[in-house]
């Protein structure tokens, strides 16, 4: 008995096997991937795809060989014979390529919800490091199996080269094509990189399926509503991808968009929605689409708040909440009701709620899940008192940052107030100006950033690293007082007719990088703040009395060019074919710093460009800004 | 005087280094730090004599570097390819001697050498089309033209238009 169950079972599995084949070989044959009979046996199970075979399966040669065990028996580095006629690169095992992949590619690792515009830096341009990923997977099957999740989880097409290239790219787009009809407008480059996508994702459904991250610049967009909409239906693994804005507000050009995104991308995790889809919201709790939100933002809206807390504790995942200016939402949003209670989150940002009162906050805050969990917080706008931020801080007991903006009118009133404490704060946005409308006979502002800076001084911040305020003479407060600090502070100021942030650093007393001084191994230091010169700074911006002094010191006649990012000299090793990064270059020398403006200077972002630029510099301007976006 | 410590290369000479500099490895210092103190060489089974001489001289020159936080390694944005000066010296060698200090400190677990290791080979695949890059590190192209034709198709979005 035994024997024929025996039989059956192997003839069972044989045959599932056969299927499987079966299976297999068909869709390579309709797929076209293998060129020979000898390749159809050999396939395996590739590692980000558990039912279909490699594309182009790697020949046994040039796999890496597996290592003798080793003495020690930590690793299973492989061993190889330099000299069997293989390249030195493919000894690497796949982790190091993939390595070398992300730093030709940088952007290619950017798992944000973020815009393309958020998302730009000034490191390289970002279309060649693209095109250089796409050609490494050209090279050969072993690159290409490791380049191709890489290249397609998180898809960025911009509008321009930040490059020399553009110009070339430019005159021969002006020379025009053979094939192009004179009557036809010509199709923008970014919308021409859309059809070309979607062609590969038609071709090519094992791609559509790595797409997580689509980023494309606001303007093709907001134009090829009906590109885009043909793109996301194609990517089912969809997490971010940049939308209309029509999207958001239920408008009727967007719908098909918006239809196709309920439908093909159950995978979303961020969505804002404005005006006009208040319906749309509402009926979220009860029709889910994306099960596995994670940030919401809500903007001008007409809602109430049982209807908002119902959508939100719909879904499981969020973590990241946004509510800005929502008339109708009060404060017993806070208050645990029948629809069930103000979820925890991790982000909260509360911008123009009118009737937001600190009790309300407090009484959410003073749950213990939500004080555990809560790490960044925005108070935007609201009526809020500046008074109410210690009580704030000291029942949000995880809290990292903090960004408090508001205006005021009056002076601060509280003759002894508890100062601002927090054991976690690293980050404090302290944003408060005069209220523009109301004219008294003096500023209150100076009050109310005393009161910061002597909660500062008394050492009841011990985490913060950075803190932005805008009064520029803010430091001064700080100057000169007898206080050690455990961490370097970072403050950053602004006064309100400046443009960017002026930055001061004040390093910590332990902190054995510092050389300004010789105060090394006090248990009190003197407090010195060291002024870092801002970068990419318009001359308007320079207003301020340090900075004035240096002008001054240069002479007028060499401020005739404006500095601009363009006339930076490339650094020593950038990428060829792209521009140099910053954010490399200030990881490399921490610590305080004051900076000299040496014309020619390669380290300086600011004066650089009070130097006359050399022929040469002209290429390497950028054409048009970055922020340009009717490009 | 600083603790020094034995380490034993693949082809068995032996190379004496302060125990600071060694920890650069992560590899080791969790290996110092399971054992003990130790008074017998650290055999290095995977790396040879010239190459680990190699690696110290990096970690010498390294070993007062404050490690990396994660938010670097977790924020793209941040991810560039610049090479300090000093470093970029350290790398001109041979293509074989490269992908022997890469490998190394992929062994050895020094992610900052290795970083340095995979920012040069990157850069040394920037602006190159895909047969300059294979002539460069002499790798074998194994597509039928069939299969290179297709994947030209796919890329065509990312090309320069």
């Amino acid at each position: 008995m035994n024997f024929f169950r025996k039989i059956f079972r192997s003839k069972k599995r044989s045959r599932a096997h056969t299927d499987a084949q079966r299976y297999v070989s068909d869709y390579n044959e309709a797929r076209g991937y293998y060129n020979n009979a000898d390749d159809k046996g050999d396939y395996k199970i590739s590692r980000d795809d558990a039912f279909l075979p490699p594309r182009f399966p790697e020949a046994n040669t040039n796999r890496p060989m597996s290592a003798p065990p080793s003495p020690i028996g930590i690793s299973d580095y492989p061993t190889y014979n330099f000299r069997t006629g293989h390249s030195a690169v493919s000894r690497l095992p796949d982790n190091v390529l993939d390595r070398i992949f992300t730093f030709v590619c940088p952007h290619a690792t950017d798992h944000s919800y973020l815009s393309a515009e958020e998302t730009a830096t000034e490191a390289g341009c970002m279309l060649c490091d693209m095109r250089d990923l796409a050609r490494c997977g050209t090279v050969n099957r072993r690159w290409h199996r490791i380049a191709e999740p890489l290249q397609y989880t998180s898809i960025r097409l911009d509008s321009v080269h930040y490059c020399g290239l553009e110009e070339e790219l430019e005159t021969k787009r002006k020379r025009g094509s053979f094939f192009q009809k004179k009557h036809e407008a010509p199709v923008e480059v970014p919308e021409m990189r859309m059809r070309l996508l979607y062609r590969t994702f038609q071709e090519n459904e094992r791609i559509a399926c790595l797409v997580q991250y689509l980023r494309v610049p606001y303007m093709t967009r907001e134009t090829c509503i009906a590109d885009h909409a043909r793109l996301v239906s194609l990517t089912p693994e969809m997490r971010y991808c940049d939308m209309a804005e029509g999207v958001y507000s239920d408008d009727n050009t967007c719908v098909g968009l918006k239809a196709i995104l309920y439908a093909r991308c159950p995978e979303l995790r961020k969505m804002t929605w404005t005006t006009g889809s208040e319906k749309n919201f509402a009926d979220l709790w009860q029709q889910q689409p994306w099960r596995n939100l994670e940030v919401v933002k809500l903007d001008s809206m007409r809602i109430e708040n049982g209807d908002l807390l119902r959508v939100l504790n719909s879904l499981p995942a969020l973590h990241d909440l946004t509510l800005k200016s929502l008339p109708w939402i009060t404060d017993n949003i806070f208050t645990p009701t029948f629809a069930g209670s103000f979820p925890a989150l991790q982000t909260l940002i509360l911008d123009d709620l009118e009737t937001l009162s600190s009790a309300a906050l407090l009484s959410y805050l003073n749950r213990p899940i939500v004080s555990a969990s809560l790490t960044s917080l925005s108070i935007l706008n609201t009526p809020l008192p500046p008074g109410s931020l210690a009580s704030i801080l000291l029942a949000a007991t995880s809290l990292e940052s903090l960004h408090y903006a508001t205006t005021v009118t009056r002076a601060f009133s509280d003759s002894s107030p508890e100062p601002l404490r927090s054991t976690s704060l690293r980050k404090l946005h302290y944003e408060i100006t005069p209220c523009a409308s109301v004219k008294g006979l003096s500023t209150p502002t100076p009050s109310y950033y005393h009161y910061l800076a002597s909660s500062i001084l008394s050492q009841s911040l011990p985490q913060l690293c950075a803190l932005y305020v805008r009064e520029s003479e803010f430091v001064d407060r700080l100057e000169g007082h007898l206080v050690s600090f455990s961490v370097p502070l970072t403050v950053h100021t602004k006064s309100a007719d400046h443009l960017d942030w002026s930055k001061f650093l004040i390093p910590a007393t332990s902190d054995p990088s510092d050389t300004s001084g010789g105060h090394n191994g006090h248990a009190g230091l003197e407090v010195k703040a060291v002024w870092e010169m801002p970068r990419n700074s318009l001359v308007a911006d320079f207003g301020d009395k340090r900075m004035s002094g240096f002008l001054q010191a240069w002479g007028e006649g060499e401020l005739l060019v404006p500095p601009s990012p363009g006339f930076r000299r490339d650094p020593v090793g950038s990428r060829p074919g792209s521009r140099g990064s910053e954010y490399g270059r200030d990881q490399q020398s921490p610590g305080p710093r004051l900076m000299l403006a040496v014309p020619g200077s390669p380290r300086q972002g600011g004066f650089g460009g009070l130097v006359m630029p050399s022929p040469g510099f002209g290429k390497k301007e950028r054409r048009g800004s970055r922020q340009d976006l009717w490009r | 005087m600083a603790v020094q410590i034995k380490l034993m290369s693949s082809d068995q000479a032996m190379l004496v280094v302060d125990k600071e500099v060694a920890e650069r490895s992560v590899l080791i210092k969790n290996m110092l730090d399971d054992i003990g103190e130790v008074d017998e060489a650290i055999p290095i089974p995977n790396v040879n004599e010239a190459v680990l001489k190699k690696v110290i001289e990096w970690c010498e020159h390294h070993k007062g570097d404050s490690p990396s936080t994660n938010d670097e390694e977790s924020d793209s944005r941040k991810r560039s390819t610049d090479i300090e000066e000093w470093d970029q010296k350290f790398m001109q060698v041979d293509q074989e001697m490269l992908f022997e200090i890469i490998l190394a400190a992929n062994y050895l677990d020094i992610k900052p050498l290795l970083d340095v290791g995979c920012k040069t080979v990157a850069n040394m695949i920037k602006g190159k089309s895909p047969e300059e890059i294979r002539k460069t590190f002499n790798i074998q192209n194994d597509f039928t033209a069939e299969e290179e034709e297709q994947i030209r198709r796919e890329n065509e979005w990312a090309e320069d238009r």
